[in-house]
């Protein structure tokens, strides 16, 4: 029997709140203080958690929405009784640890070395975020960050699919994060009115047998266009992100066609297929 | 005495800022509990590094052996301790 | 190098097949070329000097390991010239020895759907830097300034069609980025695989050891008990895989992926995350730890990593630890291009049956660990590297032997 992936459940964590794939939606309880750019970067661990990790307040704020967002895809896929097997996670971020290294490195700049923060340092490289999650959750497994511009969440979710289907992992987090306030958008050029925004996404992807019930992913693929060809290509740069959150949240029902592409060439794929159960 | 006492007050507003605990405040940290392992904060090796940098920035004291930056990373008091002693004043 | 087989074309969809490294390149502080790193690493040399211009006192006489000036004046390969950044220039240089060594073209590349994978901690970090001391001037437009537009950069270089992701998985990052490689071409998605390795000096990184107090102010001394600290370095590698049924000269077998859920910076002293990773890469290899020829390991020479190596190798072989190596007292620590490098470094050990010396280790800190090298007793190599965020991977590479 070939081994098919399936989506077990998901989260998403926005500037609005908190969404399980399964749940209701969870607004901000305590309104969250405007911080300069962007109002997740004043997101605490209450605002999460109902029992914070102790070093919350700590973390940069990827590692806070890529933290929050897969223990609350984590408690949507099944039974908080028996939870499923997740053994690792992977995380597709463009902008990646942007925003801590301008932190970082920016007041370096401007007055020197002894302002080189220690702890600061510590979270910039996007991976530590990870190290977080596995810390917190207790996985010991696969973990990565892969990078491919805008399509980076769909290609976590294709680089997970492929990891399961050869047998390297039974069950993982898969998704993408972005930390992006004013400097980020200005480093990366983006334009004022970009749709890129702070915010994770998590799903759990679990191997199965092709008669289980549920929705799963019939194929995954990644690959690279020239730019000549991306120019000309029908259609704008998107992440594909918000289109399959929209389906899997309405129930979509037969097959479904996910795509990112990307201005520097990147394209990633999903096709999903949801049959009902049964029962 | 009463310089110890007010650097401990600053002390710990500066490592709640830092070190970001979010739902602390000073009244919260006892000057004689330890800060490092199981009891007390429950800080870490990069905590450590940065409070060495906050007593080197707000008071121009340098903790060089790492040995003498345990005993006086050890508690809040300790720490204003060491910065009335070896402030330039 | 030489290489037993060429590329041989797709493989559909039909059964897994072996991955054969077909070629490989390097750009290191020993200078251009594999030749110039294996003369570095096997006469027992350091290329670490005092870095001697930064602007900043504290950072002025901190040894590192940085390219020889004279490579900057080669000619560019595919147009990733130094005007596009030094991350892109030294990419090249050690893509164009790799395809030389292959016997490929940027046309074979493309024709066999070929995919590249990018293994870097801070990518392009000296346009990132320009930007911030420039206090933000916008970057020029041809210069990539992040790890992705660096990969997308190369990729158009290249005339990749496959897959093209950048690896971000610390100081594990190349050792991950040649496992995924492997994958890709195992499974036949791609004819070729293209595993670049690139990390440049900066300010950046510098100041940031300085602050975690990891800087050593000597050449650093992997595994000894008298080891202070790393020597930042910087370095490009290119490693070409395809896919084989029984020819190659050297091939990745195996590797593994595993977190030490411990803490972010500190490695878990017990090595058991480590130890996963390295029983993963010899299941997946079919074999066992007494099969092992060597370990080409981490030994960042920082008092915590190299403990838990010492650690997590002792937990998988018990009294039987092989010859250990690590080449980074002789070139310093090049951090997400650190596995790339040493995969080409595994595959030279394997071509000349030989383990170098441990370049900077006096007295080992441990009882049980051989690093003076020596002949390499089985044709094989176990490749290790952690990182920050308690990521480690690990690789096996086989040859058929003399």
């Amino acid at each position: 029997m070939a081994l098919e992936v399936f989506i077990r459940g998901g989260a998403k964590v926005d500037g609005r709140g908190v969404k399980r794939l399964h749940g209701a939606f969870r607004p901000w309880e305590d309104p969250i203080p405007e911080a300069s750019d962007h109002r997740l970067e004043g997101i605490r661990g209450k605002d999460l958690f109902d029992e914070p990790p102790a070093r919350f307040g700590r973390m940069d704020l990827l590692s806070k929405l890529t933290l929050g967002c897969a223990f609350h895809a984590l408690s949507d896929a099944g039974d908080p009784a028996s939870p499923p097997p997740v053994e690792g996670i992977i995380l597709g971020s463009w902008a990646g640890c942007l925003m801590t290294d301008l932190n970082y490195y920016l007041p370096v700049c401007d007055k020197g070395i002894s302002e080189a923060g220690p702890s600061l340092f510590s979270y910039t490289l996007p991976n530590v975020a990870l190290g977080e999650v596995c810390k917190e959750l207790g996985l010991t497994g696969p973990n990565t960050v892969v990078s491919m511009g805008r399509a980076s969440a769909v290609a976590a979710l294709v680089t997970a699919f492929h990891w399961i289907r050869s047998g390297r992992a039974e069950c993982l987090l898969a998704g993408g994060a972005e930390a992006v306030d004013g400097k980020v958008r200005k480093y990366l050029r983006l334009p004022m009115d970009s749709d890129v925004e702070s915010g994770a996404f998590f799903l759990v992807l679990e191997g199965g047998g092709s008669t289980d019930p549920g929705i799963r992913i019939a194929s995954a693929a990644a690959g690279f266009q020239s730019r000549k060809q991306a120019r000309l290509r029908q259609g704008g740069a998107g992440s594909g992100i918000d289109e399959l959150w929209r389906s899997l949240e309405s129930g979509f029902q037969g097959r479904l066609e996910v795509n990112a592409v990307t201005d520097e060439g990147f394209t990633a794929g999903l096709t999903l297929i949801s049959e009902l159960s049964d029962g | 005495m009463d310089e110890i006492r007010k650097i401990e007050e600053e002390l710990k507003k500066l490592m709640i800022e830092a070190l970001g605990f979010e739902d602390l405040v000073p009244e919260d940290i006892d000057p004689e509990k330890p800060l490092f392992g199981d009891t007390g904060l429950g800080l870490d090796s990069v905590d450590a590094l940065e409070l060495v940098m906050i007593m080197d920035k707000h008071y121009g004291v340098l903790i060089e052996d790492p040995e003498e930056g345990k005993r006086v990373l050890s508690c809040v008091r300790t720490m204003a301790e060491f910065v009335v002693e070896n402030r330039k004043s | 190098m030489q290489t037993a087989s060429k590329a041989s074309g797709n493989h559909g969809s039909g059964g897994l097949s072996l991955v054969a490294v077909l070629g490989v390149g390097a750009v290191t502080p020993h200078g251009v070329g594999v030749g110039a790193l294996w003369q570095g690493i096997s006469s027992g040399k350091t290329a670490v000097r005092e870095s001697r211009q930064s602007r900043f006192a504290d950072l002025a006489h901190v040894p590192v390991g940085s390219v020889p000036e004279s490579v900057l004046s080669l000619p560019p390969f595919a147009g990733l010239s130094l005007e596009r950044g030094r991350a892109c220039f030294l990419a090249g240089l050690s893509l164009r020895e790799a395809l030389e060594s292959a016997r490929l073209s940027i046309r074979d590349l493309r024709e066999q759907n070929a995919c590249l994978f990018l293994a870097t901690a801070k990518g392009p970090i000296d346009v990132f830097q320009r930007y911030c001391v420039n206090s933000g001037v916008p970057v020029v437009e041809e210069q990539p300034s992040t790890a992705s537009e660096l990969a997308a950069v190369v990729a158009e270089a290249l005339d990749i069609r496959g897959t093209v992701q950048v690896v971000s998985a610390a100081c594990a990052s190349g050792t991950l980025a040649v496992g995924s490689a492997s994958e890709e071409v195992r499974s036949g998605r791609s004819g070729l695989a293209v595993v670049l390795g690139v990390e440049i000096l900066s300010e950046f990184v510098l100041s940031g050891f300085l602050a975690l107090k990891g800087l050593s102010l000597s050449p650093a001394r992997p595994f000894d008990s008298d080891r202070q600290g790393l020597n930042p370095a910087e370095a490009s590698a290119a490693v070409i895989l395809e896919p084989t049924q029984d020819l190659y000269r050297v091939r990745i077998s195996g590797w593994g992926l595993s977190n030490d859920a411990h803490h972010i910076t500190g490695p878990d002293p017990t090595g058991k995350g480590l130890c996963r990773a390295v029983r993963e890469a010899l299941i997946q290899a079919e074999t066992t730890p007494d099969r092992v020829g060597a370990v080409l390991a981490h030994g960042t020479a920082t008092v915590q990593n190299d403990d838990m190596e010492m650690s997590a190798l002792e937990r998988t072989f018990g009294r039987q630890i092989p010859m250990l190596c690590g080449i980074k007292g002789s070139i310093g620590h090049t951090f997400g291009a650190a596995g790339v490098i040493e995969t080409v470094a595994a595959t030279l050990m394997l071509d000349h049956g030989i383990v170098p010396r441990t370049v900077g280790h006096f007295r080992c800190a441990r009882p049980g660990f051989n690093l003076l090298g020596g002949p390499l007793p089985r044709p094989s190599v176990l490749l290790c590297n952690s990182g920050f965020g308690g990521v480690n991977a690990a690789a096996f590479l086989e040859s058929h032997g003399a």
